[in-house]
Formats: structure tokens, sequence, C-alpha cells
């Protein structure tokens, strides 16, 4: 319940073979932890959001009872994993060409 | 000394006596020159008002405006200020991490995770037939049948080449050359847009590949034909030097781009039953066709009867990079590479050799592995510098690599010949082949879904039919311009135009370094 546990999550994660940075906004869109740069994580934040509100809502369509819990997304560059929890979400970037 | 000459001189002229004369000299009288005018001077003095104007702008605008900016290097770029409830963010990031986790190491442990996505081609596979297109007209000869195709440059046109394959002696056929503009509107197969009858046979046919009018045929008796059919009088070259002519049937025509010169004007090329292998200058004037080069291949010479008689040369393809490179197909089977830049001289006893224009070289570079029958078709791959494919009278289609002497991939389709191969303009590892029975076979180098990797599939994965039952494929031709267009003339006289499916169109991402592999890998083996 510590920062330290957090920060050693947060750390695993970034440590992790390929992984160019990691970014948690909340439920409003702000970035709460962030290891890009200021620009990166502004345009990530906002529209990785609207992206992951998207789909959400299109999941719920589909079944109002179901919950989207996860998503990637490949590109010629990289991965862009993102696990939308109720009250934040968590987006990760990983190269593809990590060797 | 002095004063004695003079004395003499004085008593000179004493002596001879003087004779005076008078005389008047004209009167000159100077008239005297007086200004009458009196000297005016006025004295004016002129001045204009002269003011010194100075005027003073600053045209200098300075703004300043202060703002401070300050770039925290440490992690400003997320929100600090934000409370969150650490207890419930810590409960997240429980929930969270796992899935990250896994979905991380799933990636991690693929060295190139858009390898292992393959695109999938949904909707048909097959390949939908556009025309038949037939000239009823020279098709009245039984024995006449397709035996050379050439898209246009535009790819709008296919030109399509008449004549017979069974000759004894002289041909006594009527050949003939047609095209059909396919993307015309209302396209009427039976009848041709344009055609031309020729004398004998045609037994290759070229388009220019910028010039989209400009077509070189080959014909049975070794004549070779240039026309553009923009122009009013279309037959624009042909050859008039008789020496230089082909002594058989011209095998194969094509246009490269010269590769000493400009690099920007094609030559047409020429190979033939005589074993020659000649370099037109296709464009000149006064319609000469101009022998620029020569080259003849002949048996090794030896001390045997047979020795430097000339092999026929049935097929050649050019290197796309290095366009000085060719491989060619013989009718005896031996595969050669060649080059322009040769230098070795023909030793053969061939007659007619010493009396052309140009001396004949040996363009032999490199043998390759032979096939045991004549080879009809060679091609370069367009993807890959080094790969090309041969197929011969033995029903085999073969993968060399130019740098290996022995074949890489063998595919026998037990169809009967193959008399023409030709590789996708559009997909690296896609070939399609022209048989004798099996109409034409597409095959797909690429491993499929489901099946064990690493091992080439060696059956077709498409079957097109001929227009005929009997008929075999004698020609088959891509679309460089709409690479879903392939378009495969018969021996019935048809030229079949089809429409690939999807799948064989569209590459794959790692298509291209397959073929590498696949090529590489020949040299092991």
């Amino acid at each position: 319940m510590s920062q330290a546990e957090v920060d050693d999550t947060l750390k695993r994660i970034q440590e992790h073979k390929g992984v160019q940075g990691f970014l948690i906004i909340n439920n409003d869109g702000i970035p709460i932890r962030s290891s890009l740069d200021s620009t990166l994580t502004q345009q990530y934040a906002a529209l990785i959001k609207s992206l992951s509100d998207k789909a959400r809502s299109a999941i719920r369509d589909i079944d109002p009872t179901n919950e989207l819990v996860f998503f990637r997304m490949r590109t010629k560059k990289h991965e862009i994993l993102v696990a939308p929890d109720k009250e934040y979400t968590m987006i990760v970037l990983q190269a593809t060409d990590a060797s | 000394m002095r004063s004695s000459n003079r004395d003499e001189n004085d008593s000179d002229a004493f002596r001879k006596g003087l004779g005076f004369t008078d005389e008047t000299l004209p009167v000159i009288s100077c008239k005297e020159v007086v200004h009458k005018d009196p000297i005016h001077s006025v004295n004016a003095s002129v001045q204009t008002k002269f003011e010194v104007k100075l005027e003073e702008v600053e045209c200098q605008s300075v703004k300043r405006k202060e703002r401070e900016v300050q770039v925290d290097l440490g992690e400003k770029s997320a929100n600090d200020e934000i409370q969150i409830d650490m207890g419930r963010f810590n409960k997240f990031l429980g929930r969270v991490e796992p899935l990250v986790q896994h979905y991380l190491d799933e990636n991690a442990d693929r060295p190139n995770i858009l390898r292992q996505i393959k695109l999938r081609h949904f909707g048909d596979d097959s390949a939908q037939e556009l025309f038949t297109l037939t000239y009823p007209e020279v098709l009245v000869d039984k024995e006449i049948q397709v035996t050379s195709l050439s898209w246009s440059a535009n790819g709008s046109s296919v030109f399509v080449g008449y004549g017979s394959t069974s000759h004894e002696g002289l041909c006594m056929h009527k050949g003939a050359v047609c095209s059909w503009n396919i993307e015309r509107y209302k396209i009427n197969p039976n009848k041709p847009d344009m055609t031309v009858e020729t004398t004998n046979c045609v037994t290759a046919l070229a388009c220019h590949p910028e010039r989209p009018g400009i077509v070189a045929a080959g014909l049975y008796n070794g004549e070779i034909l240039v026309w553009d059919f923009r122009e009013q009088d279309s037959l624009i070259a042909r050859v008039l030097e008789r020496q230089d002519l082909h002594r058989d049937s011209i095998t194969s025509l094509q246009w490269i781009r010269e590769p000493k010169l400009s690099k920007k004007k094609f030559i047409l090329v020429s190979t033939s039953q005589d074993g020659r292998i000649l370099l037109w200058n296709p464009l000149p004037s006064k319609n000469n066709l101009k022998l620029s080069d020569a080259y003849f291949v002949s048996t090794k010479i030896s001390s045997s009867k047979s020795s430097g008689k000339p092999i026929g040369v049935i097929s050649i393809t050019f290197n796309l990079e290095d366009s000085e490179t060719f491989v060619f197909g013989c009718d005896s089977g031996q595969l050669y590479k060649g080059s322009l830049n040769s230098v070795t001289a023909v030793q053969s006893r061939e007659e007619g050799l010493t009396e052309m224009t140009v001396q004949p070289k040996n363009p032999i570079t490199m043998n390759y592995q032979s096939h045991d029958s004549p080879i009809y078709s060679v091609n370069f791959s367009p993807f890959n510098r080094h790969v090309f494919l041969t197929s011969g009278h033995d029903g085999q289609v073969r993968i060399y690599s130019q740098l290996f002497p022995n074949y890489g991939r063998c595919f026998a389709a037990a169809q009967g010949a193959i008399f023409s191969c030709r590789w996708s303009p559009s997909r690296p590892l896609v070939f399609a082949v022209g048989s004798e029975h099996g109409g034409t076979l597409i095959y797909d180098l690429e491993p499929q879904e489901g099946a064990s990797t690493g091992l080439l599939s060696s059956m077709p994965v498409q079957e097109l039919p001929s227009s005929d039952k009997g008929s075999s494929i004698t020609c088959l031709e891509f679309n460089y311009k709409t690479p879903n267009i392939l378009a495969c003339g018969d021996s019935a006289g048809a030229v079949m135009v089809w429409k690939l499916a999807e799948r064989f169109t569209t590459a794959q991402n790692d298509e291209m370094e397959n073929l590498q592999i696949l090529a590489k890998s020949f040299g092991d083996s």
C-alpha cells in the first residue's frame, strides 16, 4: 500500500524487455504516472483515453453485462497495450522489433 | 679643309655662270577681322531654394515580453498534484500488472511480433475469367496457335502473335499479330482492335516498355519487324542488312535498357535457333534495324566434327538490377549465364559469321546444371536479383540462384512440357507456369497455414484450365500495370485473360525476406 510498492511495480513493467514507456491516466484522462516526455504523455493520454472509452462503450452496447478488460494495438513501430480499469487506465508501449 | 672646299664650290658655280629670271609672286591680301559684336555679359545668379529637410522616423519596434519557461527535467509529465488514493491505486496495479506482464512476455518471446501476423485473404480464392480472345480468321488454319503474348506499356492492350509450331522445313503458314484493348467498354473477344498479317509464323512478340504503340515481332524465317500502331504507316523498322539476319526462327524478343550508354534508350534483344543473340538499335532513322552487338553460342571446340556448331538459344532473361547479365536456356537443355561485356571471340567455322557487320562474341560466363530437354522459358525474379525460374520440355520447373550452379528447387508438374514460366509482378513468392496438359498452374512458395513450416509445397495452389480441353498453354504473361491480370495463350488459338484472386496479388510483409532466405539456402543444399 505504499509508494515504494507502487514504484516497484512500475519499475518492473518499465524494465521489461522492449518496453519503451508506460503511462497511467485516471478517468478524467489526466496522466498520473508517466515515463514518457510531457508532449507524448499528453498526446497518448488524450488519444488513448478517447479510444478506450469508445471501445468500452462498444463492448457494453453489445452486451451490457460485459466489460472491456484489456486491448492491444499492433503498429509497425510498436505495440500499444491498454488496460482500462474502473478508475485508472494503464498504457504500455513495447517495441515490436526488440530482438 | 672646310674653307678650301667652299672655295672649290664657289669656283665651280662661278665657272658655269648663273642665269637669273624675274618672278612675280601672287599678292596675298589679309583682311582685317574685327569682331564687331560687343560682348554682352549678364550676371545672373540662380539659386533654388535650398532647404534641408530632416525627418526622423523610428521604425524599430521592439516589444519584449517576458515569460518564464521552465522545463522540469524530473517526471513532470504526469500530474502529481492530483490526489490519488494509494490503496485503490495499488489494487488497480495489482489487477492490471499480471495482464500487462503476460502480454509483454508474450511479445518479448517473439523477436518480431509482426512476423507472426499473416494477412488472411478473405473472399473467393478462385480466379475470374474476364475474356477469351480469339481471332477466327487466322484460326481457319488448324495448325495455327498462339505463340506469343505481350502487354502494352500502359497495360491496357494485349498483343497476341499467331503462328504454328509444327514445321517441316519451310513455313507455309500465314501469321498474324492482333491486339485487344481490355479496358474498352465494348470489347469484342472475337474481333481484335488491330490486326497485322505476316508472311510467316510469328514466333516472338515484345511490346516496348515505355511507348505503348510500339511492338516488335520475330518471325519463323528470322525476320524482325517493329511496328508503331499509332502511326499511319505502322511498320517503322525491319532488318535491311541481310547478312545480319537470323538464319533460323526467332525464339524470343525482349526490350532492355541500353546498358552501356545512356541507360535511357531501349534496345531490342533477339535470340534464335541459329545460336545467335543479337542486340538491335530499334528506332533509328530510315526504317533500318541496326545491329549493335552480336553474340554466338556454339558447342565446345574440340577435334570432333560437331565442334563449333551453333546451339539454338530458346529463352533469355535479363537481370533487373544488373542489366548486362542475362541467363539463357538452349535447345540442348543447357543453361548458361552470359554477359554483354564479354569480349571473348567466337571460334567457329559456322558460315556467315564473318560477314556480319558486328563480329559476334561468346557470351558465356557460367554454366548451370542443365535440363534434359529444351528450356522453353527462363525468367528472373522481379524482387530478387539472384533468383530465376526455368522450365522445359521435361516438365520440370526449377528455381536457381544465379550464384550457384545447381538448382535450388524443382517442381515436376507431371503435366507434360512446361512452355512458359513467369514470376508474379506483385507477390515475390508466387509464379505461374503454362503446361502442356494441365492448363496454367500457379505456385505459391509461401508456407501455408497449418502446413509444416520450412517445407515448401510442391503442389500448384491453383489450376486455370485452357480454353479447350486438349490444348496446352503456350505462353502466359502477367500484366505489370495491373498485376492481378494474367493472360494465357493456348494451342487452340485462344487467349484467356484471368483476374486473379487477391491472395495472389497482395504480398505479405516478410515475403521479400523469405525469398532472400530461400535464395541463400540454395547454396547449402
